[in-house]
């Protein structure tokens, strides 16, 4: 990986594992990441190899018994110790949107907000911006119980964007939600990407999905997690799931991971 | 009518139905209990008073006078016990469901607590502290307390783990998270124990009247007795349940409509 090395990396992982307690084998093990500023990453791997613990430890929840995490040139975790200097939060997108249902999708975004260190009078215009970007505008008031999957998932984004943080974590966000509606939620949060410069690490067990979203994609091993191979995707954006480079490098993709995730499960790979 | 068990308020629906179908059943079931009642009134002469005389009693005990002063006596006595004992049965009832250690060594006082009849911490607090009001007072907060905390804890324990991972993940403070999160959830398990504690904390103060005073509506209801005047007992349970009823109604009903909005019309 020594190309890597040579570009200037915002989120830099170097030789982390990480345990959880009472578990004889490490969730996942030696693991090197280099994500540079404004990439799409997403990161594919099969059920339990601990991709939702990377994420855990890039956003600060968990702390690793080993390796350093820097980014934006300031260590966050060195050898076992989290850093004292003070981080702003990232963005983050759950298997599901994570909406308190008992405040509007104002008052949700706006938590977050305060909790970020906006200022209390930039919020309205905020969260107004926002929330038109995810075409969600007259839906300022509404409760989340009484949006559909797609628009609670759009407010999870806006929430993301809206703080605007260091860079933005996302844990299979779509794969609850129906086909159509996921594809176009997927094409959405390109747009937005594109339009806001953010660096996104998306974690998917789909490596079609990988594949239409990225720049780089980071193949991990099954557990103990490892990341094995890191491939670039060169498609122009907007692309399209029917494109035939697309699905080339799809399959070969599936190749590279056959032997390694020891079993196929044809259904997953969609 | 009021709702005595500890269950947690349920999503009000949008519509409370026709007025007519509200009214109807109620007023058949007034009108069937009359038909029970009055043949029996001829079966247990004289124990069981017709409806008329309890009514006449009820009218008598208003324009008397004296009923306002023990309804007085007993409310303060009520509004004591189901103050201290939610604000007490809260604060340990969220402690115990943040910390195993604590649960573990609380649960089983609380089970006691529980499972203590009335009578015997009205006894056992008569017999420590004495025959006077500080003694009734502790005894009404012993034994309603334990309930509280028991709802609470279980509000508690429900807490959603999802939002507890988003809310570190943003970072929010102590305070937003006291605020945003934990409160809203146990809402409903509190304002079920705060509804529970004060009919219960009525029912209780009954048994202490009963037991230790002729003062308040249980010592009066034990005088009566004594006196052999059933039409004068039921009019003071009567009077007991009016209170219950219109407490329930009016105050807490329109309560639970405001806090719990958000449940709205909610389709998943």
């Amino acid at each position: 990986m020594d190309e890597i090395d040579m570009i200037d990396q915002y989120i830099d992982i170097r030789g982390l594992s990480f345990w959880y307690r009472d578990q004889p084998q490490p969730a996942v093990r030696n693991v090197d990441l280099s994500v540079s500023k404004g990439e799409f990453a997403c990161i594919v791997g099969p059920s339990g190899c601990g991709k939702s613990t990377l994420l855990s430890i890039l956003s600060g929840l968990f702390t690793p018994q080993q390796g350093t995490v820097v980014v934006d040139g300031k260590t966050q975790f060195a050898d076992g110790h989290r850093s004292d200097t003070e981080t702003s939060p990232c963005g983050y997108m759950f298997q599901d949107a994570r909406l308190l249902p008992w405040r509007t999708v104002r008052q949700n975004i706006t938590v977050a907000l305060q909790a970020a260190g906006h200022p209390e009078d930039t919020w309205e215009d905020n969260v107004r911006r926002h929330l038109r970007m995810l075409r969600l505008e007259g839906y300022e008031d509404a409760w989340p119980l009484n949006l559909s999957g797609g628009q609670r998932a759009r407010v999870a984004i806006a929430r993301a964007l809206a703080i605007q943080p260091a860079f933005i974590l996302m844990d299979e966000p779509f794969s609850t939600l129906d086909e159509v509606t996921g594809r176009f939620l997927r094409g959405e949060l390109l747009e937005l990407w594109q339009r806001t410069g953010v660096t996104i690490v998306f974690v998917t067990h789909s490596i079609r999905e990988a594949v239409y979203l990225a720049d780089h994609i980071y193949l991990m091993t099954a557990g103990p997690g490892e990341i094995f191979a890191r491939e670039s995707v060169d498609l122009a954006r907007p692309r399209r799931y029917e494109d035939p480079r697309l699905t080339e490098i799809e399959g070969r993709l599936i190749d590279m991971v056959l032997d390694r995730w020891g079993y196929f499960n044809g259904g997953e790979v969609v | 009518m009021l709702a005595i068990e500890p269950v947690l308020p349920p999503a009000p629906s949008g519509s409370e139905g026709r007025l007519v179908d509200r009214v109807v059943p109620s007023v058949a079931a007034v009108a069937a209990a009359l038909a029970v009642w009055w043949p029996l009134t001829f079966v247990f002469d004289p124990f069981l008073p017709t409806p008329w005389r309890v009514v006449t009693s009820f009218v008598d005990a208003f324009t008397s006078g004296d009923i306002y002063e023990h309804i007085a006596i007993s409310l303060r006595r009520v509004l004591f016990a189901w103050v201290v004992s939610v604000i007490l049965g809260t604060a340990i009832g969220i402690w115990m469901g943040r910390s195993r250690l604590t649960e573990a060594f609380l649960s089983p006082w609380v089970m006691v607590g529980l499972a203590l009849p009335g009578p015997v911490i009205i006894l056992f607090s008569v017999l420590l502290i004495g025959v006077d009001e500080s003694s009734r007072l502790v005894a009404l907060t012993v034994a309603v307390t334990p309930f509280v905390v028991n709802i609470v804890h279980q509000g508690v324990r429900a807490v959603d783990p999802g939002l507890e991972e988003m809310a570190k993940v943003y970072r929010w403070s102590r305070r937003q998270w006291l605020r945003e999160l934990l409160f809203p959830q146990i809402a409903a398990a509190i304002f079920a124990a705060v509804r529970f504690a004060f009919a219960f904390s009525w029912k209780i103060v009954l048994i202490v009247e009963a037991l230790t005073t002729s003062e308040g509506v249980g010592g009066q209801l034990s005088f009566f007795f004594k006196l052999l005047r059933p039409d004068k007992v039921l009019a003071w349970v009567f009077t007991f349940t009016l209170i219950l009823t219109l407490v329930d109604q009016l105050v807490f009903r329109r309560i639970e409509r405001r806090i719990f909005a958000w449940r709205g019309e909610g389709v998943e």
